[in-house]
């Protein structure tokens, strides 16, 4: 009787497993479709703040180009030094 | 142990029942046996027999295959300054088939992207299955596009190339085109490092046919195209631009082109042609504008071909710096044929034949120098092959050999005449005199670095380069050709140059000159090399006039940007051309700078203050920080301080604060 109740149990822990290794799977093929989606929305971003960046990087060197800086320094008057007009400025000379 | 045995009422065993019951569970047992072993077997034959062409079906439907193209590598200044790169745009292709409304949409679309409705009809009335309707468009047109859900009409992403710098060093640069393949200059020269690769992968689709991140297999690669840094400093490139277009324009020239160079390091600071190209809209530019000029075009350089054969005859002692050659008074016959100089000259010495420019002098020179030793001279200068820069289509120049010239010919080429150089050639042979005799090679690429380098071979001896220096300095600092390049406080170097050019027909020469000037800054110890070339400046050709103002001024710029000018006090203060249109610009220029008294100097920019005190010889002591002048010792209307030799603390006092500009 023992033996039979022993086999029972085996036979039922062996079917648990396979139904608990079963619903793993399925939770796993979830867990990993959700984890695609996640990463493709992911990407899909990362990919429009790359583009982005890459715009702003170029608008900020479009915008520090000497072309532009030249234009703006001549709105407030500034000029390139000329000989005689260049004085370099060292610790000392800012004073405290 | 009991043997039961069940009776009927009658007392008669039941034995026949009980063996139907068995029976029956038997049966049932079978029943079940052979539904779990149909199961089996077609689940069996399903994965076993059907599977491998189930998966494939179940692929079909699940997996897609994905591209993915690389970003185009970036081109990068010597700084860091982005010169070229690829930013994603959007590109609007139509499925003709599934268009609803062709009118419509060719007119939603004709007004979004500016083309004309016409063309967009006729793209809708193809039969193909993928039509571009136009590619690379702007983010805000995307959007309205994309806005409108209209049947049929779809966006994808591709790269655009973009130079955030317009035109500079545009033909260095080059350009690509629209399949972002590179076309010229560099672009085209490192074509294969720079394009971006693709990646072919597997992605899931789900039932409604977005796209799933499985893995990174087939996207392991790098894709992304290898960089480029170039030589080139995008300052000094616009300073040259700068003063290059002002001459071009100045003298009605056709073009012009303008190098700097580091004389330490063979690095190209700068390249300038003018006209500019634009790369961002090459497609609008003439063919002409695109020319590479320093490595393709090929001219007679005139004059400035003279320091060469000085060096070389000093280098073979044939000349030294005092002997005198008779110049004929400006005009001189030989073999029939007539040399004239711009002015007319007797005995000059060697030296004065340079700084004024003698053609005369100077074939006198070449002809005691005789041919080979000339030509061997040039060949080793890099005269006659390509400059090793490896620009595509790069033009060798032309120069007959040595067994070819007459005795009118080596005259000729000894003063710049009957020999074709590049503007990269003649850069590169100005390098071996500001480099003390020792060739060194020019370096327009950083990055990749050139693993090869040739070895560095001494041309001239130092002293024979010291004199052609000096002969070169008087030619700026005395009154030769060149004085126009002078700078106060900085010792300039350099030679004029006005050559004439071949005529259209191709016999004799014709109206059209080439100016040019080249400039060693500081004259002594060079540190930077700057030339300048315009073609066909009119009314006035002379180099001189043309081209040493163009060096000059972007020697200025050169030098300021290294701080390399002299400091206010050591630069002589009338000397300074263009310090009154700068305070004519100032938004508020101190007044009373001339007066006896002190004026009143606060609220102005630190840099003005000092411009205009330094005007005055007075060098003042700055305390606080920031860039605008808060209040001042003297005060305003007191008498201006002594000023003292020192440059230091001359008793005027400025005190800064924070400011906006």
């Amino acid at each position: 009787m023992s033996a039979s109740k022993g086999s029972v149990l085996m036979y039922f822990c062996a079917i648990s497993g396979v139904l608990l290794l079963s619903l793993s799977s399925v939770w796993l093929n979830i867990e990993r479709m959700d984890l695609a989606y996640d990463l493709s929305k992911m990407e899909k971003e990362l990919g429009s703040r790359t583009a982005l960046a890459s715009k702003l990087e170029l608008e900020r060197n479009n915008l520090i180009s000497p072309y532009r800086l030249k234009r703006l320094a001549a709105t407030y008057g500034l000029g390139p030094v000329g000989p005689g007009q260049m004085r370099l400025m060292t610790g000392q000379d800012q004073g405290k | 142990m009991t043997k039961r045995v069940s009776r009927s009422r009658e007392g008669a065993p039941t034995r026949a029942k009980t063996d139907t019951g068995k029976l029956k569970l038997l049966l049932v047992g079978l029943f079940f046996a052979a539904i779990w072993l149909t199961l089996w077997g077609r689940a069996a034959y399903v994965q076993l027999y059907l599977g491998p062409e189930l998966k494939k079906g179940a692929d079909r439907q699940s997996l897609a295959t994905g591209f993915e193209l690389g970003e185009r590598g970036r081109i990068y200044d010597r700084n860091g300054s982005i010169l070229a790169t690829s930013v994603e745009s959007k590109s609007v292709y139509v499925s003709p088939i599934k268009v609803v409304n062709a009118a419509q949409t060719a007119q939603i679309l004709g007004q979004i992207l500016d083309v004309p409705q016409k063309n967009i009809e006729r793209d809708l009335s193809s039969k193909k299955g993928f039509v571009w309707i136009k590619r690379q468009i702007g983010d805000r047109e995307a959007q309205a596009i994309e806005a409108e859900k209209l049947p049929g009409v779809f966006l994808t992403s591709e790269y655009r190339r973009m130079f955030p710098n317009h035109h500079s060093a545009g033909q260095v640069i080059g350009f690509v085109g629209v399949d972002g393949v590179g076309l010229e200059g560099m672009e085209k020269h490192f074509e294969e490092r720079m394009a971006g690769r693709q990646a072919k992968y597997v992605v899931q689709r789900d039932a409604t046919g977005r796209r799933l991140y499985l893995d990174d297999q087939g996207r392991e690669m790098d894709i992304r195209g290898a960089d480029v840094r170039l030589t080139l400093d995008t300052v000094i490139q616009d300073a040259a631009e700068q003063a290059l277009a002002d001459a071009v324009t100045r003298y009605n020239g056709r073009s012009g082109m303008a190098l700097v160079i580091k004389v330490e390091s063979g690095e190209i600071l700068a390249l300038a042609h003018f006209p500019f190209l634009n790369p961002n809209a090459a497609s609008l530019s003439k063919t002409s504008a695109r020319r590479f000029r320093a490595a393709l075009d090929m001219f007679e350089p005139g004059s400035t071909m003279k320091p060469f054969v000085f060096a070389a005859a000093l280098e073979q002692k044939v000349i030294d710096q005092s002997k005198i050659f008779d110049c004929e008074n400006g005009k001189w016959v030989l073999r029939g044929k007539t040399i004239r100089d711009t002015h007319p000259y007797h005995w000059l010495s060697a030296n004065r034949i340079l700084r004024y420019s003698s053609n005369i002098g100077t074939a006198k020179i070449g002809l005691a120098l005789g041919a080979q030793p000339y030509y061997n001279t040039l060949r080793k200068l890099g005269f006659g092959e390509r400059s090793g820069l490896n620009i595509p289509s790069e033009s060798p120049g032309l120069l007959r050999p040595a067994k070819e010239w007459g005795e009118f010919d080596l005259a000729t080429i000894s003063f710049g005449q009957g020999i074709g150089v590049t503007g990269l050639q003649m850069a590169k042979a100005y390098m071996v005199l500001a480099n003390k005799g020792v060739a060194k090679p020019l370096k327009l690429i950083l990055e990749p670095f050139a693993t090869e380098q040739p070895p560095a071979v001494r041309i001239f001896s130092q002293q024979t380069v010291e004199t052609v220096l000096s002969m070169m300095r008087e030619a700026v600092e005395e009154d030769g050709t060149g004085k126009l390049a002078r700078i106060p406080g900085v010792v300039v170097a350099g030679k004029t140059g006005t050559a004439q050019k071949a005529a259209a027909t191709g016999k004799g020469y014709g109206e059209g000159n080439v100016a040019s000037f080249v400039g060693l800054f500081p004259g002594d110890k060079p540190e930077f090399l700057i030339m300048a070339i315009v073609d066909e400046p009119s009314p006035v050709a002379l180099g001189g006039i043309v081209c040493a103002p163009t060096v000059r001024e972007i020697a200025i710029k050169t030098l300021s940007y290294y701080n390399r000018l002299p400091e206010a006090k050591a630069a002589a203060p009338q000397a300074e051309p263009s310090e009154s249109s700068v305070h004519e610009k100032a938004t508020r220029a101190p007044s009373a700078l001339t007066g006896a008294n002190v004026p009143d100097l606060s609220g102005l920019p630190v840099r003005r203050a000092l411009e205009a005190l330094g005007k005055r010889g007075i060098v003042p002591t700055l305390k606080g920080s920031g860039m605008i002048i808060s209040h001042q010792k003297p005060l305003p209307g007191e008498p201006w301080p002594e000023a003292k030799s020192s440059g230091k603390g001359d008793g005027f006092v400025l005190w800064l604060h924070e400011g906006t500009k």
